[in-house]
């Protein structure tokens, strides 16, 4: 076979190694709409509160201590929130971390099915009656 | 080498190097809009006014007096979460006169919200206001 014929040949092979690109349209991750609790309630001096809920589905759980009031206006005391799972008449709770109030989750956990419980506590010693909001979101 | 198949190499090490295929990473966009909610009302002696805002995405959120008729009035201007019984339950507020930057700036997480106004016991008329929310 003669050079330039050759040439031709390898020319058209390398061209047809290059391929043909396929654009593909990305599929959307499938996710599970979350759902909000607001626990509302007025906490007393050392005192402690807590609501139960029940989860369909696992994932990641996590609340935040949203509002503290007195008076209608937000004070910046520290209480005890935690997560935990319905124990008895109370909520146990693992691992529970000492809050101001914020609005971003403060803490999280991931659970499977199941009931579970978050508490928000007076350890310290609040000076009055206080008002709270508690946000939780759960899967 | 003959001139030809140097002329041959030269042109499929050329087409080779055609084939290469360079993948771009995705550069994530920086998504820095924030969008702007203003309204006015009033304020009544003894009263509180709220306005509800919903965050799509977590960041950073403004709150701002930006007048009071007459000026340098100081109420209560503050953020929180809406209640079930529409009231604006506070996470932090602050006691201020009207001004061009925000009085309150905070991180807040992917939600509903509300920002409050109030009196703080100061009035003796209504005072009308216009309050700014800067939010991502």
């Amino acid at each position: 076979m003669s050079a330039p014929r050759l040439s031709a040949i390898l020319i058209t092979a390398a061209a047809a190694a290059c391929g043909t690109d396929t654009a593909t349209t990305p599929t959307s991750p499938t996710t599970t709409a979350a759902t909000t609790i607001l626990f509302a309630g007025t906490l007393q001096p050392k005192a402690t509160r807590f609501y139960s809920y029940t989860l369909t589905t696992a994932g990641t759980v996590t609340a935040m201590l949203a509002s503290l009031e007195q008076a209608g206006a937000p004070k910046p005391n520290a209480l005890e929130l935690g997560l935990g799972i319905p124990s008895g008449t109370g909520c146990a709770v693992d691992s529970p971390s000492s809050t101001t109030t914020a609005l971003v989750p403060q803490i999280k956990q991931d659970v499977a099915i199941g009931t579970y419980c978050v508490r928000i506590s007076d350890t310290i010693g609040l000076p009055a009656p206080m008002n709270f909001t508690i946000r939780v979101i759960h899967p | 080498m003959s001139a030809p198949r140097i002329g041959l190499v030269i042109l499929l090490t050329a087409l080779s190097a055609g084939c290469k295929t360079t993948i771009f990473s995705p550069t994530p966009v920086a998504d820095t809009a924030t969008l702007l909610k203003e309204f006015s009302s009033q304020l009544l002696p003894g009263g509180t006014a709220s306005r509800d805002f919903d965050v799509t995405t977590a960041g950073s959120i403004g709150i701002t007096l930006k007048s009071t008729t007459p000026d340098g009035a100081v109420i209560g201007v503050g953020i929180g979460i809406p209640r079930a019984n529409g009231s604006c339950a506070l996470s932090s507020a602050v006691e201020t006169a009207a001004g061009t930057a925000a009085q309150i700036t905070l991180t807040a997480d992917a939600g509903s919200y509300c920002a409050r106004v109030y009196d703080l016991g100061t009035l003796t008329a209504p005072l009308p206001f216009t309050i700014s929310i800067s939010r991502p």
